[in-house]
């Protein structure tokens, strides 16, 4: 059985970097783990019930794992960024050989294949993004995870909102930058409620950033209505229908607050 | 009834440099002491011991080692306290002691 809950805690370690100060924290738990297994056997707890009590010892580690990563001087965030900096170079070097490649041998023409390289450069910035989201997130780091779930959304605007337009605009010349801005506006929009549902849920600021996201929505829905009809005269109704729903809801919040009293 | 780790807030650090004041201890023994003296009435969070143990070694109130390997080879580890320690324990335990008086004075719960 120790050698189950062995396996079980290397398996909720293995997506952390293996600095000194972790892999402590890991060999701890697991004794700690088969310390409360054989302290419940003893008290004639079922082994299977014992070792699922055992393993409860790991459930929220999270916190732990902070203090030993602030221990350790930000160790697993270097180790991160090394892996980074490491596959930054693979990554760049492949990138580099497929435009070539195709450049050269496929196509014989540099004339557009640059697009691969900003693509490329495009994919990347989400990866570095993605990667320091997972560091923040791993370790509980609240304010950084915040930060960083941002950063993915503003990482995802080059490849969504700019590759497809310059994608148009060089390979068929065509010219969709008039609309095409819409989408980084919809990302803008689509993080804000990701954003609020995720960490604003239950703070005091939920209210005024569901004001501030509506407000985002409205001026998504004014500018997409407006740039596709072109009916810009008739489109700022949007705005009063949004000005009556927020002067309904806070009619309603007033109400139920007197009724509460 | 049974009180959550809560009440202990602020507490934590105390009660395991007074467990340590007695000897050296290990993770499991510590926490185990810690519901044992509770009677069953304190239902503390076992993320909490180690956290505490984190950042107690941070402020150097204890330093740590390991123990030989166990059957299994998992291995404990064990933890001292620093003279560091003892005098924050003398100090936390001297100003828990003044509190208790002002406050059953204040509370006390026999009318005066």
């Amino acid at each position: 059985m120790r050698e189950e809950l062995k396996k079980y805690a290397w398996r909720k370690f293995r997506r952390y970097p293996k600095t000194k100060e972790i892999t402590d924290l890991r060999d701890e738990l697991w004794s700690m783990m088969c310390d409360k297994y054989d302290d419940l056997v003893a008290a004639g707890v079922e082994e299977r019930e014992a070792a699922r009590q055992a393993r409860e010892l790991m459930n929220d580690c999270t916190a732990a794992l902070r203090e030993a990563e602030l221990g350790s001087s930000m160790g697993a965030l270097r180790r991160m960024l090394i892996g980074i900096l490491t596959f930054s170079a693979a990554f760049m070097l492949a990138l580099t050989g497929v435009y070539l490649f195709i450049s050269i041998v496929t196509l014989k023409s540099f004339d557009k294949t640059w697009l691969l390289m900003v693509a490329g450069s495009f994919v990347y910035v989400v990866y570095v993004a993605v990667k320091l989201y997972a560091y923040a997130r791993s370790f509980g780091f609240r304010a950084l995870t915040r930060v960083a779930f941002g950063g993915v959304f503003l990482s995802l605007v080059p490849l969504l909102f700019m590759l497809p337009s310059l994608a148009a605009h060089v390979l068929y010349g065509a010219d969709i930058w008039g609309k095409s801005w819409l989408l980084a506006l919809i990302i803008a929009a689509i993080w804000l409620t990701a954003d609020m549902m995720l960490f604003a849920h239950g703070t005091k600021a939920f209210w005024w950033e569901l004001a501030g996201l509506g407000f985002l929505v409205t001026t998504v829905v004014f500018l997409a209505f407006s740039v596709f009809t072109g009916a810009w005269n008739v489109a700022w109704l949007v705005y009063v229908l949004y000005l009556v729903v927020v002067a309904f809801a806070m009619y309603f919040a007033e109400l139920r607050r007197r009724r509460g009293e | 009834m049974t009180y959550s780790g809560e009440v202990l807030r602020g507490h934590t650090e105390t009660i395991i440099l007074a467990i340590l004041r007695g000897g050296d201890s290990y993770g499991y023994e510590i926490l185990k002491r810690i519901l044992d003296a509770g009677g069953g009435m304190i239902d503390i969070r076992d993320a909490t011991i180690y956290t505490a143990f984190k950042r107690m070694e941070k402020e150097g109130l204890i330093t740590t080692y390991w123990g030989g390997e166990e059957a299994g080879g998992a291995r404990r580890k064990y933890y001292s306290i620093t003279d560091a320690g003892r005098e924050y324990h003398e100090r936390k335990a001297r100003e828990w002691r003044e509190l208790n008086v002002i406050l059953n004075k204040l509370i006390g719960g026999d009318g005066e």
